[in-house]
């Protein structure tokens, strides 16, 4: 979008209705409202004149849409409140609903968080940061003894969740609860009863490790423990030196033991692996199952899948700021796509494996990536006819994995 | 409202800062007391004007010393009381609120079960007192070396109220500092307005010093109401309505950035 030929805001008459926003040679482009005599509203982006990128419609039916829009239909992740309350939340291409990607009826009876004891509540919750990105919508909820593992690249707004969970920014819209108090007004409350570990290790340099524990227990009011003394151990964490000369993966102990040292019932953890050696990062996988049987309730963030599987029961996707999924692991493994290069033998076995019907991806001399979800049977067979010569696991990001739900646009 | 374990810590990793201060304000308290010379005054002034005039009347010493406590009021309590106690309130206040919100140790601080208003209460506490005991200890020690180098010489009651204003003078300029770390997640912008408008308010009343051409400045810097040599002299017209006003800026500031902190996004 040229910058010097936008005109400022303006109320222009448009496709029966009235539009009032930006515009660009009279007509709507970037962000407007619009309104139709049968009093359909939209209020969202718009692209050469039709509603494109995010949005709101709101129906004269009562119901509404909230989510992506293109050519001035529905398309891409979005979520419809119908006028009697229903959620669909799914994916739609061209205004028809294609599939809820939410992974289970929201709206039955027999959905799990209506049995369970909800822990941490995320309702409705909506965070813009100025840049326009931040949360939106987020919907789920973590019962008492769960570990829920929330997935999603750097920048989808994992951080931006777990701030309004902490009480550190307030909801613009919803609310988040956390052991039936409210995260925004009672927070100080929530604490003593909550293990945080923040997503970026800013300690007090100055002060050694053991001062910051001391200081923090002390604040939480609680008497040093024994269980300080046996976290510190179990992570090999020395805690004598200053923070400031400690590397990344002591001062993420560090700030495990923070997290662990008081024993809470619930625990927020941003990316708790990210520094840790594999060796911590078993060790780390051992204290959340644990934890787990101890009737703990768990949420944390990662962005690693393999870790998620390994420690979660359910997971959320998250993906530029919407929920794209809420599912068990299990399922999720199973339609995770994997990755293999595969060493191939001659320019013939190439040929053999794409007419078995296999998805491939980049060759490079004899080497080709093979995509498999679940389908490693026809995955077997068709190798078996080849003369294989090396299988290597490709490494993935998480948009690659999960490629249905982010869509076709990322690669 | 305070949390103790907090303010020891505060305390514990800001002391050596309140050492150095105390240090340079003391330096230059003995400094400017041994230059004193009661029997030739007059000499001292002479020697006063052969500086730059402009330069000398910026820097506050372009009064006339009769005495002891007129000679510390024009030389000591006119530029070097505003200055360091000034950087001092500068720093602290951007250690104290700025700086753990800015690298994000405020996290920290907040996943205790302690609420917002009283971790920030903890840090405005630490803060005010901590300014306050600079200058009372500053006073307790002046009075000491001065009585020890001119016995019976100082005015001791007039040097009380002195640093009686001085100390609600500084407080005021120390709760803008506080009040600015308070109310930004970025400790430049924290640090642009809680260190520009002291440092601002201290240039302008440089310039009002040197002549009646800048009379009008002294509306646009807290300091024009702070003349030590009036206030020792007895000639300061309204000195309890000056007090008050300092106090309540203050009192308002002080609260205005607890209050806001308690209330605002933080990007932690």
């Amino acid at each position: 979008m040229d910058k010097d030929s936008k005109q400022a805001k303006q109320t222009i008459n448009w496709l029966g209705g009235k539009y009032h926003g930006e515009t660009i040679q009279g007509i709507p482009h970037g962000k407007g409202r619009f309104l139709l005599p049968n009093g359909t509203k939209y209020d969202g982006e718009w692209v050469e004149g039709k509603p494109e990128g995010r949005g709101i419609v709101i129906y004269p039916s009562g119901g509404a849409y909230k989510g992506n829009f293109e050519a001035g239909k529905k398309d891409g992740f979005g979520i419809y409140r119908n006028p009697d309350g229903r959620i669909t939340r799914g994916l739609w291409e061209k205004g028809d609903f294609i599939k809820p990607v939410a992974g289970e009826d929201l709206n039955s009876a027999e959905h799990p968080a209506k049995k369970r004891e909800e822990i941490i509540i995320i309702e409705d919750l909506t965070f813009t940061y100025k840049s326009g990105k931040g949360v939106f919508d987020l919907d789920f909820s973590v019962g008492k003894g769960e570990v829920f593992g929330f997935l999603g690249p750097n920048g989808a707004g994992k951080t931006t969740a777990i701030r309004n969970l902490l009480g550190f920014t307030r909801p613009e819209q919803g609310r988040c609860r956390i052991n039936g108090l409210d995260c925004w007004s009672e927070s100080a409350k929530i604490q003593s009863m909550l293990g945080y570990l923040p997503g970026e290790m800013a300690f007090f340099d100055e002060m050694s490790g053991s001062q910051f524990l001391d200081l923090i227990e002390q604040m939480r009011g609680r008497r040093r423990n024994s269980r300080r003394k046996d976290l510190i151990e179990r992570f090999e964490l020395d805690p004598s030196g200053r923070i400031r000369r400690m590397s990344k993966g002591m001062k993420q102990k560090l700030g495990i033991v923070t997290a662990f040292m008081h024993d809470p019932a619930v625990f927020v953890l941003d990316e708790p692996t990210s520094g840790l050696d594999p060796l911590m990062q078993n060790t780390f996988v051992d204290l959340i199952l644990e934890e787990k049987a101890r009737g703990k309730t768990i949420l944390m963030s990662s962005h690693n899948f393999e870790e998620t599987y390994r420690t979660c029961d359910r997971a959320g996707i998250i993906r530029e700021g919407f929920l794209a999924t809420v599912e068990d692991v299990h399922s999720l493994k199973s339609s995770q796509r994997k990755a293999y290069l595969v060493t191939l033998g001659s320019k013939n076995d190439l040929e053999k494996l794409r007419s078995a019907g296999l998805e491939t991806g980049k060759v490079s001399k004899n080497t080709v990536e093979v995509f498999v979800a679940g389908n490693y049977e026809q995955f077997i067979a068709a190798l078996a006819q080849c003369t294989v010569l090396g299988l290597d696991v490709a490494t993935q990001s998480l948009e690659q994995i999960f490629l249905k739900y982010y869509g076709r646009e990322v690669v | 409202m305070i949390n103790f374990a907090l303010l020891k810590s505060t305390a514990k990793s800001n002391w050596v800062i309140f050492v150095i201060f105390f240090a340079i304000l003391l330096m230059y308290m003995s400094v400017m007391l041994s230059m004193y010379d009661p029997d030739n005054i007059e000499a001292m002034r002479q020697m006063m004007e052969t500086m730059p005039e402009g330069i000398m009347d910026a820097f506050g010493y372009g009064g006339s010393p009769t005495d002891l406590i007129t000679f510390m009021a024009i030389y000591y309590y006119g530029f070097i009381i505003l200055m360091f106690p000034m950087i001092y309130c500068i720093i602290l206040a951007n250690r104290l609120v700025a700086s753990h919100v800015d690298k994000g140790s405020m996290a920290y601080l907040l996943s205790t079960p302690n609420t917002r208003v009283k971790v920030i209460t903890t840090q405005a506490v630490y803060m005010a007192f901590s300014v306050t005991m600079l200058l009372v200890i500053n006073t307790a020690a002046g009075t000491a070396v001065s009585e020890l180098m001119f016995p019976g010489e100082m005015d001791i009651p007039a040097f009380l109220l002195l640093n009686l204003v001085t100390i609600l003078l500084t407080l005021s300029i120390s709760s803008i500092c506080f009040f600015f770390s308070c109310i930004f997640n970025e400790a430049k912008f924290a640090l642009a307005f809680g260190a520009g408008i002291p440092i601002l308010f201290f240039i302008i009343n440089m310039l009002r010093n040197i002549g009646d051409r800048f009379e009008w400045l002294q509306f646009l810097t807290l300091y024009s109401l702070f003349n030590p040599e009036d206030i020792v002299t007895g000639e300061q017209e309204a000195l309890v309505i000056i007090c008050l006003v300092f106090a309540a800026i203050a009192l308002l500031l002080y609260s205005a950035g607890v209050f806001i902190f308690s209330r605002r996004n933080l990007y932690l």
